[in-house]
């Protein structure tokens, strides 16, 4: 029943539960139900999008992200999962805005749909832990940076002793700890995504050349590395607004280097998943580069 | 009249008038028996709080004792026998309801919208408790049964469906609920330090350990208070001196001495900050006149203070909100006062119809026995005659039962029923 489920279906979905979230922020008095139905529609989107993954072999060829429509609509799906988890456990409306996020995440598979990497024998791995590592450090941050913004709005309320809107924020302490968790996370995630790069630069003899994503990606690391170690008595510094504002930071500069590296000059994206010299590239007037791997053709 | 009250509460009666008609269980249930071999047949139900004593009592019947009458059961048994305590004398401070007037006061005070302090959740079970002491001495019946349970699912309307209760007034609430839970997750691993044992703590720490709040230290110039207090909240006691030394560790800091001069000074502060976690916050609550707090502490990393003056904004904010709520209460309560009495409007026209239905059809049967008596037909014959004299009785009762149906949504039921009553001599 569910195999001619596609990217409509569960975007569809998401965009219903989307509306049900923003009316949540205007009619307060129908909360419970108005979330119940966001919860349960979602659920709904999140069903119909794991039989789209299942159905559409994503998991299923010889390595995992095998497509670069798969490897998008995969983090679509954790996304959701993570509004899904975070609506029970916060008590706060981060589907509000974790559902536009996984809706982007869907165009964007749906726009890179046939593009596969190249099975190079030595690098794909890499290629793929690289990716995978750089945008999971921007999910990451993402939701951080949430966190953070939130976590600065709610210190204002309670600084200022401001009344709560219609939007019930968590405690500080949770968004502090969420903050925390995100900034080691996605230092992680970057470290790993950086030497995957540094490693494909090196062994990988890949023609390489430095652009802004490639350059700007170690240098935020060496930084964000450095403000998970600030000074133990530096008294006067406000350890949870420096991880706010470190997510909120990495989070901004790593959408700008994933859009320049999709769609900046230097191809570095098409570089990495289909490189000239590994794979046939089919190039026509006014479409994507379409690489076909050798066992697909 | 189905249902009166009669009764005075905090608004009219001092306490020294309230204390003659306060009432413990005992005395509710001892009155109530009295009132059994009294009135017999008439229903009673006797709330007494604090705040208020009111009889509540109805009947089927049209006749009801007058107020006058019921007066000495509203008076404490203990003090019956003070020929002082009159009707005539206190007849300005009593209140005296009937009918709607009676059933919206059982809801208004049952949902909290009577009481002192809006929305204190104790009056529900003194209610509750007083239908229950009435039901033992079995001076309820169907009318204050149906009172009772209706009040019951009022309170139940008025909290789900308003935001009349979900606002906090007092301070101490608000400074719990609307900042400490913000600021923390929990509070059942958080230090709790309080600087003073007087009321302000006292009720503070009440709150604070209502939502989970355990470990507490206490400080106080005199070490006697501060252990009651403690004991209290099986808290521990700090010594005066080594108050800032506690501040290293703690996360909520309730400040309510009656200093003149800060008992929490910058500078000092600034010496604790030092060895405190860095992304630890500090709530300190400063509940003292003048303050006990430097404010300067306020702008300090993740140290959040507020002072009487901040809390009452917030209240203030709370009240104003909570206002707006309240014509939503009396609506849904005057809905079900409708209700409630049109159900016994109807359960008395009801029995009108019964018994005139009765009574004919007790005419359509002997008349159909003298006339069986006198001839003989066939049953198929007899059948249709009883069937014709069944349609005659039912098509001539259609009309007045359809218009004591119709009635009963009206005011003006009691009389058709009586006119009814009357002309069929029921």
């Amino acid at each position: 029943m569910l195999k001619g489920v596609g990217v409509v279906c569960f975007s569809a979905c998401y965009l219903i539960a989307l509306f049900f979230e923003i009316a949540r922020l205007r009619f307060s008095k129908e909360d419970k139900l108005l979330f119940a139905c966001s919860y349960v529609v979602t659920l709904l989107g999140c069903i119909a999008h794991a039989a789209f993954l299942y159905y559409n072999d994503l998991l299923q060829n010889d390595h995992f992200f095998a497509s670069a429509g798969g490897w998008f609509s995969v983090l679509a799906f954790a996304v959701v999962l993570v509004a899904l988890f975070l609506s029970l456990v916060a008590k706060t409306q981060f589907s509000l805005f974790l559902l536009p996020l996984a809706l982007a995440l869907s165009v964007v598979s749906l726009r890179a749909g046939n593009v596969a990497f190249t099975p190079a024998a030595t690098c794909i791995w890499v290629r793929a832990t690289h990716a995978t590592a750089l945008l999971l450090a921007t999910l990451v941050s993402f939701f951080g940076a949430l966190c953070g913004v939130m976590y600065f709005w709610q210190r204002n309320r309670l600084r200022k002793n401001v009344a709560e809107s219609s939007m019930t924020l968590p405690s500080l302490e949770w968004l502090s700890r969420m903050c925390r968790f995100a900034a080691n996370a996605s230092v992680v995630a970057l470290g790993i995504g950086v030497a995957g790069g540094f490693y494909l630069k090196v062994f990988s003899g890949t023609s390489s050349q430095a652009d802004l994503a490639s350059v700007g990606t170690p240098c935020l690391f060496l930084l964000a590395l450095l403000t998970r170690f600030p000074k133990r008595r530096a008294q006067s510094l406000d350890v949870c607004a420096l991880n706010s504002t470190h997510n909120i930071v990495v989070c901004v500069a790593m959408i700008v280097f994933l859009l320049f590296a999709a769609f900046g000059p230097s191809g570095h994206w098409k570089r990495l998943i289909a490189p000239e010299s590994e794979s046939t590239v089919l190039k026509t007037e006014n479409e994507p580069i379409i690489a076909v791997p050798p066992n697909r053709r | 009249m189905p249902i009166r009250v009669v009764g005075l509460n905090y608004r009219v009666a001092s306490i020294e008038v309230r204390e003659n008609f306060a009432m413990d269980s005992d005395a509710v249930s001892k009155t109530l028996l009295e009132w059994r071999e009294s009135f017999p047949g008439i229903e009673a139900a006797l709330l007494s709080t604090c705040n208020r004593t009111e009889l509540y009592f109805a009947s089927d019947l049209d006749v009801l004792p007058s107020y006058e009458e019921v007066f000495p059961f509203l008076v404490a048994p203990s003090r019956r026998h003070n020929n002082d305590i009159t009707f005539d004398r206190y007849s300005d401070v009593l209140q005296t309801l009937e009918e709607r007037d009676a059933a919206e006061q059982l809801f208004s005070v049952t949902s909290s919208l009577d009481s002192m302090i809006l929305g204190e959740p104790q009056i529900h079970s003194q209610v509750k408790h007083a239908y229950e002491l009435a039901s033992e001495a079995q001076t309820t019946g169907p009318i204050l049964n149906d009172a009772f349970q209706t009040a019951f699912k009022t309170a139940k309307r008025v909290t789900v469906e308003t935001d009349v209760f979900k606002r906090r007034v007092s301070v101490p609430s608000v400074a719990v609920v609307d900042f400490a839970l913000k600021i923390f997750e929990r509070l059942n691993d958080k230090k709790t330090f309080v600087l003073g044992a007087g009321e302000v703590a006292e009720e503070t720490l009440k709150y604070l350990s209502d939502y989970g709040a355990r470990s507490i230290a206490v400080s106080n110039r005199s070490r006697e208070k501060a252990e009651r207090l403690a004991a209290q909240w099986e808290g521990r006691v700090v010594d005066w001196v080594d108050r800032l030394q506690e501040l290293t560790t703690a996360d909520l800091v309730i400040v309510a001495t009656g200093a003149s001069e800060p008992v929490i000074a910058l500078d000092e502060y600034l010496d604790i900050e030092r060895t405190r976690k860095p992304d630890k916050s500090l709530f300190i609550l400063d509940l003292a006149a003048p303050r006990n707090v430097d404010p300067q502490i306020g702008k300090r990393p993740n140290v959040f203070l507020y002072s009487v003056d901040d809390l009452e904004a917030a209240c203030a904010r709370n009240r104003e909100l909570r206002d707006r709520e309240i014509p939503k209460a009396r609506k849904i309560i005057q809905e079900e006062a409708t209700r409630y009495l049109t159900n016994i409007r109807a359960r008395k026209s009801i029995e009108a119809i019964r018994r005139l239905r009765e009574g004919w059809n007790d005419i359509k049967d002997a008349e159909l026995e003298r006339l069986f008596n006198k001839i003989s037909c066939d049953p198929q014959l007899e059948g249709e005659i009883r069937y014709a004299f069944d349609r005659l009785v039912n098509k001539l009762l259609h009309s007045p039962t359809i218009s004591l149906r119709n009635a009963s949504q009206t005011e003006s039921a009691p009389r058709l029923v009586e006119a009814l009553k009357r002309l069929f001599r029921l």
